[in-house]
């Protein structure tokens, strides 16, 4: 949120800077290709489906994980939805579901869970859907991080910008943003450089304190540390989310 | 002596590209021998080598890399390709400071280890400024902290690049997809391509890049990622070892946030083009007239 509440006053401050000079020579650089025909690129650029999607992690014989699968239990027990829910809050949600935070606007289980089958997703036009499906829900409420996300502006990728020279993965919403509590977390940087020359601020005097307080981090969540643990495919071993 | 003088006689002695003439008379000395700085003291400019000249320095190199680090590595030469145009973007409300880009570059690029180099510096910046001077690259505590942005910079690929105008020995350049190159072994260390750069994009190895055999990244190109000779100033590539093969910068597959966007500027589908007709980018320092590829941009 903190990149939201200044941008405004950003584009208030840079106004829509393109001197004519600028958009002019932006316009010649785009002329070149415009009228080719359009190929249809050989790779695919495919969206990961994330574990915690498939089911929970259970505790393994072996000291690993298992991913048990919503319909292992679902298929059997009859379980009500909770009705209560808004911000912040702590649903006494039971079984192996424990402990499981709630913080997403002022949404409702049943906005996003089918309570007839509350393993199951249901959309805002009331159609029941498995988890894996998790997209399609996000994208009915948050329409501007769709579009991006379907120009590559939202989400990152990982692979190939050039889809005729191999293929691009996507990362899933819920690879970032835990759909109870989908704020980004804090991280902790990488070190700094340590060569002569990094530019020092005239204002650096003020940070000092940051520095000495927050060896630890003071973080609110860490969302994205537990998904760092399901998901190997995310490639952040390095990322130490604060507690 | 050091490297650095004997680069300055001989090279800095009013070379020019069309100044040749005593390097092409002694072409067959151009063969691949265990003399290594003899060779290194006769290359030819990269754009005046034949493609067997090149063959030679390359395996030179290569050579050269596994007596004075112990790695096998493979420099190849890549050349940009046809109807080809990079630009980046990166999306200043997404990132968070995290140094994941800064420190991935560190890696794939084969930077020094002592000194933690890396092409591009991620300043911690006040909301409301966008004076890039005015931003803080050595913040260590966690991100993002309220009140702050952050803006990574790293070599803005200009189309009117002041550095490059610059160069006594013209050791610096564009290429025709947009990136601006050093060939490190023409590169004499006068640093004025350095002080040239309105971003603060270039940087100069003061000593011998330390980094161990296991540490090295392996695919290595000669215009970009290959280890730098001591004395030379270095530079962003847009990792073209990567991205003139189709693969994406390794920056930008380290963003945790999704920040940054990458591709080729002439076609039109391209995630690149959509952020360009669909946001309102700006570049830095604009007023400078340098025409960076490199645009930033924020949501809404
Ligand atoms: C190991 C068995 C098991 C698995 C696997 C499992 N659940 Fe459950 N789930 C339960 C039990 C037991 C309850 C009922 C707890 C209670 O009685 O309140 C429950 C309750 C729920 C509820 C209702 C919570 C409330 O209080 O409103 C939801 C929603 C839910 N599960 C979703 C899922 C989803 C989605 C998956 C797969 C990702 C899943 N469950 C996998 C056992 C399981
Ligand atoms: C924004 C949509 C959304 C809302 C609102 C929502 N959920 Fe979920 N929930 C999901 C999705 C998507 C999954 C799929 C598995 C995952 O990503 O954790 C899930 C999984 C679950 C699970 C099983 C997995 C786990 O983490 O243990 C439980 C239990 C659960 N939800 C309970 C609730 C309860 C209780 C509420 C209301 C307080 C609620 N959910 C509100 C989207 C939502
Ligand atoms: C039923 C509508 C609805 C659905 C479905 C929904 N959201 Fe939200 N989301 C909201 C609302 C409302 C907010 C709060 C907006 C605000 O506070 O301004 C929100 C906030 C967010 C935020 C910002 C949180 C913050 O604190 O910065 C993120 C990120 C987010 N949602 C991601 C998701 C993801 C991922 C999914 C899919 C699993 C999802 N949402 C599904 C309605 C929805
Ligand atoms: C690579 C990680 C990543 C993925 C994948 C991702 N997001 Fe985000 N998203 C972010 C980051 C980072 C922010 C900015 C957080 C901040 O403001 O601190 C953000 C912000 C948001 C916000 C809040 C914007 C605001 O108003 O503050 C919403 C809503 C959101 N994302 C929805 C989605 C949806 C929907 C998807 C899937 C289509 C998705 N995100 C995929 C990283 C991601």
């Amino acid at each position: 949120m903190h990149a939201l509440a200044f941008s405004l006053t950003a584009l208030a401050l840079v106004g829509c800077p393109q001197s004519e000079d600028h958009g002019a020579w932006r316009a010649e650089l785009f002329t070149e290709r415009e009228n080719e025909p359009r190929i249809e690129p050989t790779f695919d650029e495919t969206i990961r489906t994330p574990d915690r999607l498939r089911g929970i992690a259970a505790p393994a014989p072996d000291g690993g994980v298992v991913r048990v699968a919503c319909f292992t239990c679902h298929g059997i027990l009859q379980v009500e939805l909770s009705t209560r829910a808004p911000t912040p809050l702590q649903p006494d949600v039971l079984g192996p579901h424990v402990g499981l935070l709630f913080d997403h606007g002022t949404l409702d289980c049943a906005h996003c869970h089918d309570p007839a089958d509350p393993s199951h997703l249901r959309t805002a036009d009331a159609r029941s859907l498995p988890t894996t499906e998790a997209l399609e829900l996000c994208s009915q409420c948050h329409g501007l991080q769709w579009t991006d996300f379907q120009h590559g502006a939202h989400g990152g990728m990982r692979g190939h910008w050039d889809l005729n020279a191999g293929p691009r993965e996507r990362n899933h919403c819920v690879d970032c943003h835990d759909p109870h509590r989908p704020a980004f977390g804090q991280y902790r940087p990488m070190p700094p450089p340590r060569d002569r020359f990094v530019p020092t601020p005239p204002h650096r005097a003020n940070h000092g304190a940051d520095h000495a307080s927050d060896a630890h981090g003071e973080g609110p969540h860490d969302v994205q540390g537990e998904e760092a643990q399901d998901d190997e495919a995310h490639d952040d071993e390095a990322q130490e989310e604060t507690p | 002596m050091s490297a650095l003088n004997r680069r300055r006689l001989l090279k800095g002695a009013g070379a020019t590209l069309g100044a040749l003439a005593f390097a092409k008379a002694i072409e067959p000395v151009f063969e691949f021998t265990s003399n290594l700085s003899g060779d290194e003291f006769l290359q030819k400019h990269y754009r005046e080598l034949s493609p067997d000249d090149l063959r030679t320095v390359l395996a030179r190199l290569e050579a050269e890399t596994k007596e004075k680090y112990g790695a096998d590595v493979t420099i190849r030469d890549i050349r940009p390709q046809d109807g080809v145009q990079f630009g980046y973007a990166l999306n200043l409300s997404t990132c968070i400071g995290c140094r994941r880009c800064a420190e991935a570059c560190h890696v794939e690029n084969n930077h020094d280890r002592k000194t933690h180099q890396s092409y591009i510096r991620v300043f911690e910046m006040q909301q409301g400024s966008f004076d890039m001077e005015q931003g803080d690259a050595t913040y260590d505590h966690p991100v993002p902290q309220p009140g702050r942005y952050y803006m990574p910079v790293q070599c803005q690929q200009c189309d009117n690049p002041p550095c490059t105008k610059v160069c006594p020995v013209e050791a610096t350049w564009k290429e025709k997809d947009g990136i601006v190159v050093v060939d490190y072994n023409w590169c004499i260390g006068c640093r004025y391509c350095e002080a040239a750069c309105p971003y603060h994009a270039r940087r100069f190895n003061w000593e011998a890049p330390e980094i161990s055999a296991e540490e090295i990244n392996p695919n290595q190109s000669y215009l970009s990622n290959r280890i730098r000779p001591q004395g030379v100033v270095e530079k962003c590539t847009f990792c073209l070892h990567r991205t003139r093969t189709g693969a994406l910068p390794a920056c930008l597959e380290a963003c945790p946030t999704g920040a940054r966007v990458f591709g080729n500027l002439l076609d039109p589908d391209s995630e690149i083009r959509w952020v360009l007709e669909n946001k309102r980018v700006f570049v830095l320092k604009e007023e400078l007239g340098a025409r960076p590829r490199f645009f930033y941009f924020f949501d809404v």
